[in-house]
């Protein structure tokens, strides 16, 4: 729709969903060994990280709700991403106008959006934004 | 485009209990109290049609083939089959920027589903 009609994109992160999709294959693949689930659930979650980073790439201007995920999703989509700040108040900018601030506000603990992988995301910087070098830093 | 953008925003959740669902209203009340042009799309258990102030809810109606994605939040596949509807609707409210929460359900629609 926004292609067909011309207007900016905006998709925020509110959830990890390589994770979550990941955690819920975990619990069917149960009966297996841990070492085979483990695998399983990593690979998972790299074809969902794929996925959705695909889709955030179609987005003009990205929205993450912690800097650790600004500096992934700008990383890995090479696209503008800006923090949605708890409790500030919500300004709606585009990206036609001007740099867009915050748009929205979120609750919840930030552990929960927090990818479990960001400790090492420093791995990033180092390694050229290669999503597979990210994923191997994180495991 | 005015100085207060029209917004178009799909939300995979609004009226459950949890975090997106939880911003989403608060991103629409936002809207609503100032009278900002906001458009609002998201799941629910019925299609209808409302508005608050400068506000339009849109609710798609889940279908049969919704399952429980996570406690109290259902996922519709088959959501797309309101495209039609989505599109008029927002063509007739002219949005400056088209928001979506993320891949799923209803977002969908409004990244892909017109450009098909």
């Amino acid at each position: 729709m926004a292609r067909k009609m011309k207007l900016p994109l905006a998709i925020s992160w509110h959830t990890n969903l390589h994770e979550f999709g990941a955690m819920r294959l975990a619990k069917y693949v149960g009966w297996m060994g841990q070492r085979a689930k483990g695998a399983i659930s990593q690979i998972c979650e790299d074809l969902i990280l794929d996925a959705v980073i695909c889709f955030y790439k179609l987005g003009d201007v990205l929205y993450a709700p912690n800097e650790e995920l600004v500096e992934m999703l700008q990383c890995l989509t090479g696209k503008p991403v800006f923090l949605m700040s708890a409790a500030s108040t919500p300004n709606f900018s585009t990206p036609r106008s001007e740099p867009c601030r915050t748009v929205s506000f979120d609750s919840g603990t930030s552990a929960a959006r927090r990818p479990r992988r960001m400790s090492s995301f420093s791995a990033i910087s180092k390694s050229g934004c290669n999503p597979r070098v990210y994923r191997r830093s994180g495991s | 485009m005015s100085s207060i953008p029209r917004v178009a925003f799909f939300t995979d959740t609004f009226n459950e209990i949890n975090g997106v669902a939880l911003t989403s209203r608060q991103l629409t009340e936002f809207a609503r109290k100032r009278e900002y042009p906001f458009l609002c799309i998201r799941g629910a258990e019925k299609s209808r049609k409302t508005h608050d102030y400068g506000t339009t809810h849109i609710e798609l109606a889940r279908g049969p083939f919704a399952f429980s994605l996570d406690k109290g939040l259902r996922h519709d596949p088959m959501l797309w089959r309101h495209e039609a509807h989505v599109a008029e609707v927002v063509r007739e409210f002219k949005p400056d920027i088209i928001h979506v929460v993320s891949p799923a359900m209803s977002a969908r629609s409004g990244s892909t589903w017109p450009g098909r």
